[in-house]
């Protein structure tokens, strides 16, 4: 019985991974009763709002999880958005070569309104979904041989990327907001299974694929080998080159539904959609989900954005009609992700100060 | 010189359970010469920390020229002149030598603006009073570790040191370095300097030493003069048992049987025509000192740094080896030099140490990951090297040294390898786990795994290999036999080959 509990507390004093997740569970916890007690009479855990909020934590998610493979084996990827945003200007590049505009002098004159025919030929919009996946594929590779091949460092490499995907998408739209995607593609953020929101469906797929990968198969451990001490892998005759080319592939692709899913939220393409904040949330998300070189858990990535859409909706709600709210969700994220380094580190000096470091 | 610096008495200090020192007293004179040896987990390192006021002891005293000291904080302990020399040095690579000295004077004299002049002046007097010539405008990233060793020691002296204690300072250090680091720390002792030098290697404890003191686990077991002592007393004091040599069993090569061949291998800049055979049974030394060449052909050998040119025959086929993937797909193993960068992924667990090289045949039928496997793969050799760990959850970092070796061994045992390639298996192994690794390669000779030992551990050579081949400037220049050699003709050969490249360096 005494053995049992030993090996049972080793297992929780060992698991570093496991305790931020019970950290990041009870801050959700806390936050959801704080909200809702607050925000009682406006409804902040109806059925409408939870749907929203659903959907909104969505896209980043994905987001934030192709940025946490790359920071998981050590690197990271910030060409992410500008891969999502030229996966869907090129689609809709595509379908305006389909069904070319009306009256005008071709392509090159306007290129901002589709006009879809009333029953468009179904390969077309499966060839019109599958344009960004191959961009995303595309993205990894590119990435994947810069890093992995050429050993440029991970955050110049993508940000070399980051702006080459930009630019190729500003000069195709020339810099403006291409509308008019066919109807069909809005049931991907609009619709539902079972009365859960597709993204928010696709999100926990992904989280779950994810975590497979990650945890069960070989190349999740040569992931974590090659994030933990890359020199050592390469001597202990892991193929690097080929690990770091996958998870930038991953990376990509993940980026790429994302896009997909913003696509089918505005009905647009912009090549620089969420440009500005979406990739430092995601960077702020891995953060705060405590993914490191090495280590790290989905799981947790979930929680965490759990969070903070929680933060942000329940902010709003509470703050509906003042002036100036929506900045004091930036502030939430902020104070959160203080306090969750301020708990980390104190846990951290309890332990080291309770086993000596000699 | 009778003159009594320090003195600890009853020192104890617990950590959690353990009890890491267990009343502890010593004292050291001006300017005397003492060495601290024990294996590792002996209590070296935290009597170090005790000493430079980094820990607090839970009981004990401390005296510093009579002065007594409850709680010594580590400003207090470099105030009573006591400087601790770590082995990563705390230099700033990216500073010249001269800045380096002078830093510590540069922010205590809190001048606003640097006078360069006097900064150069200061580090120059610094090197003068150790006797050594380093260019004072180099980058300490360019130089050798012995030469920022030396930097490390004047700065200490600077900084008006009555004791300076050294951490395993010859670790990375080449036969003919350390040679002119003990000249250096005899000047100091004649300066009326005391040193305290905590060391693994037995042959250094009898050359440095005035006096030794042994540790083990955690208690004071001897205290006495190193002239009075021999290596076998020193050996059967550290580990508590008695290291027999006359019994080593070497197993006997099979000479018409080779298992592998190199011929007439090349790498620009590392070796030339290097040719040999390794038959079967056999534990085939190479040694050489830093720069002979030696580390590139163990890389060029694991396709880590692929050969210009030659040929390499495997069990009479030729394979081609130019990727580390060429290399381990033919059956070779290599444990790196450097086991903290190369061999380890410190953080992770135990067990994902020892999986690491073979993980793509735990696959369960599904083609997922078997954590099962896994853990029973490890578990068995954790049990057969005798990996020292409550289980194998454990991060690789809270084992010592010589168990962290082992998780390297295992891990390419476990891949079962027909040759294996090991560079300096036993640098910063404690003495019992030494004497366990070479054990160990002796039986995996024995059974029928080729074995190519490179090291410039001239007693490791002699009590495990057969062969030795010595290699100088990229050449292997001599072969030796074990039986008809000793150790002290190599160790001659090997600082001769030294002395004759520095003279040609001078002439150049």
């Amino acid at each position: 019985m005494k053995k049992i509990k030993d090996i049972f507390r080793n297992s929780i004093k060992n698991t570093k991974v496991d305790q931020q997740s019970l950290l990041l569970l009870i801050i959700f916890v806390i936050v959801m009763v704080f909200f809702s007690i607050v925000n009682t009479d406006k409804g902040f855990i109806s059925a409408r709002s939870v749907t929203s909020m659903a959907v909104q934590l969505a896209e980043i998610g994905i987001l934030a999880v192709a940025m946490m493979v790359t920071i998981l084996i050590g690197g990271i990827n910030l060409s992410i958005n500008a891969t999502a945003n030229l996966g869907v200007v090129l689609s809709g590049y595509f379908l305006f070569l389909m069904y070319p505009p009306p009256e005008t002098g071709g392509i090159a004159a306007i290129f901002t309104q589709i006009t879809m025919p009333d029953n468009p030929a179904s390969w077309v919009l499966i060839v019109a979904m599958i344009i960004p996946l191959i961009v995303g594929v595309i993205s990894g590779i590119l990435n994947g041989y810069l890093v992995g091949y050429i050993g440029v460092p991970p955050i110049l490499a993508t940000l070399g990327t980051l702006s080459l995907f930009t630019g190729i998408a500003a000069g195709l739209t020339k810099g403006r907001t291409i509308t008019g995607f066919p109807d069909q593609f809005a049931a991907i953020a609009n619709g539902s299974f079972l009365k859960i929101p597709i993204p928010f469906l696709l999100f926990l797929l992904i989280t779950v694929i994810t975590y497979i990968i990650l945890n069960h198969t070989t190349l999740g451990f040569k992931m974590r080998m090659v994030g933990t001490n890359v020199t050592a892998s390469e001597f202990s005759g892991i193929n690097n080159k080929a690990v770091i080319m996958k998870t930038y592939i991953i990376s990509g692709v993940l980026a790429s539904v994302a896009g997909i899913i913003i696509m089918s939220r505005t009905m647009s393409a912009a090549y620089e959609y969420g440009a500005t904040t979406y990739v430092l949330l995601t960077i702020l998300i891995t953060v705060l989900a405590g993914i490191q070189n090495g280590f790290g858990n989905v799981i947790n990535i979930f929680i965490s954005m759990l969070i903070l859409q929680a933060l942000s909706t329940g902010f709003q709600m509470m703050l509906q009609g003042v002036r100036g709210s929506t900045f004091f969700k930036d502030f939430s994220w902020g104070v959160l992700l203080i306090v969750i380094f301020v708990i980390n580190y104190l846990v951290r000096r309890r332990k080291s100060k309770a086993t000596g470091n000699n | 010189m009778e003159e009594e610096l320090l003195r600890v008495e009853g020192i104890t200090k617990r950590f959690g359970g353990v009890t890491a020192l267990d009343d502890v007293s010593f004292s050291i004179n001006k300017g005397e010469s003492l060495t601290l040896v024990g294996q590792n987990g002996s209590g070296k390192s935290t009597m170090i920390k005790i000493i430079s006021g980094v820990y607090t002891p839970d009981e004990g005293d401390i005296y510093i020229d009579g002065k007594h000291y409850g709680k010594m904080s580590p400003l207090q302990s470099i105030q009573a002149g006591i400087q601790v020399i770590y082995q990563d040095f705390s230099l700033f690579p990216n500073l010249t030598v001269a800045e380096n000295i002078a830093l510590n004077d540069l922010i205590i004299s809190g001048a606003k603006t640097v006078n360069w002049n006097e900064v150069k002046d200061f580090a120059r007097e610094g090197l003068r009073k150790i006797n050594v010539d380093i260019p004072l405008a180099a980058l300490v990233q360019d130089l050798s570790t012995a030469d920022r060793q030396l930097i490390a020691i004047s700065k200490a002296i600077l900084a008006d040191a009555k004791l300076i204690i050294m951490d395993e300072p010859t670790t990375a250090l080449t036969q003919n370095e350390v040679k002119a680091l003990f000249k250096v720390i005899h000047d100091l002792n004649q300066q009326g300097i005391a040193t305290i030098f905590v060391s693994h290697k037995l042959t250094e404890v009898r050359e440095i030493g005035e006096r030794t003191i042994i540790l083990r686990n955690g208690q004071k077991i001897l205290d006495q003069d190193a002239t009075e002592l021999d290596i076998k007393t020193i050996e059967y004091q550290m580990t508590g048992r008695h290291i027999d040599r006359s019994s080593i069993q070497y197993s006997e090569p099979k000479e018409d049987e080779v298992i592998f061949e190199v011929k007439d291998f090349n790498l620009s800049h590392g070796f030339f025509d290097v040719s040999f055979k390794l038959y079967k049974n056999e534990v085939l030394g190479i040694t050489g000192l830093l720069g002979s060449g030696r580390t590139e052909l163990a890389l060029s050998l694991f396709g880590q740094k692929p050969a210009d040119s030659g040929t390499i025959i495997l069990e009479g086929k030729e394979i081609k080896i130019n990727s580390i993937f060429d290399a381990t797909s033919n059956g070779i193993g290599f444990v790196p030099e450097d086991r903290l960068k190369e061999g380890l992924f410190l953080p992770q667990t135990i067990n994902n140490n020892i999986a690491a090289k073979i993980i793509d045949s735990l696959k369960n039928k599904l083609g997922f990951l078997d954590q099962k496997k896994k853990m029973d793969l490890a578990g068995e050799w954790i049990e057969r090297l005798d990996v020292k760990t409550p289980h194998g959850e454990l991060p690789a970092s809270s084992l010592s040294g010589g168990n962290q070796q082992r998780l390297v061994l295992a891990k390419w045992l476990a891949f079962n390898p027909k040759v294996l390639i090991l560079n300096g298996p036993t640098v910063g192994v404690d003495v019992g786990s030494k004497a366990a690794i070479h054990d160990l390669i002796r039986n995996l000779a024995k059974e029928g795994m080729g074995i190519i030992l490179m090291s410039d551990d001239i007693p490791e050579l002699m009590h495990t290999c057969n062969r030795i081949l010595l290699m100088h400037r990229g050449r292997i220049v001599e072969e030796f036999d074990r039986e008809s050699t000793n150790e002290d003709d190599l160790n001659t050969k090997l600082i001769a080959d030294d002395r004759d490249e520095n003279q040609k360096r001078q002439v150049e």
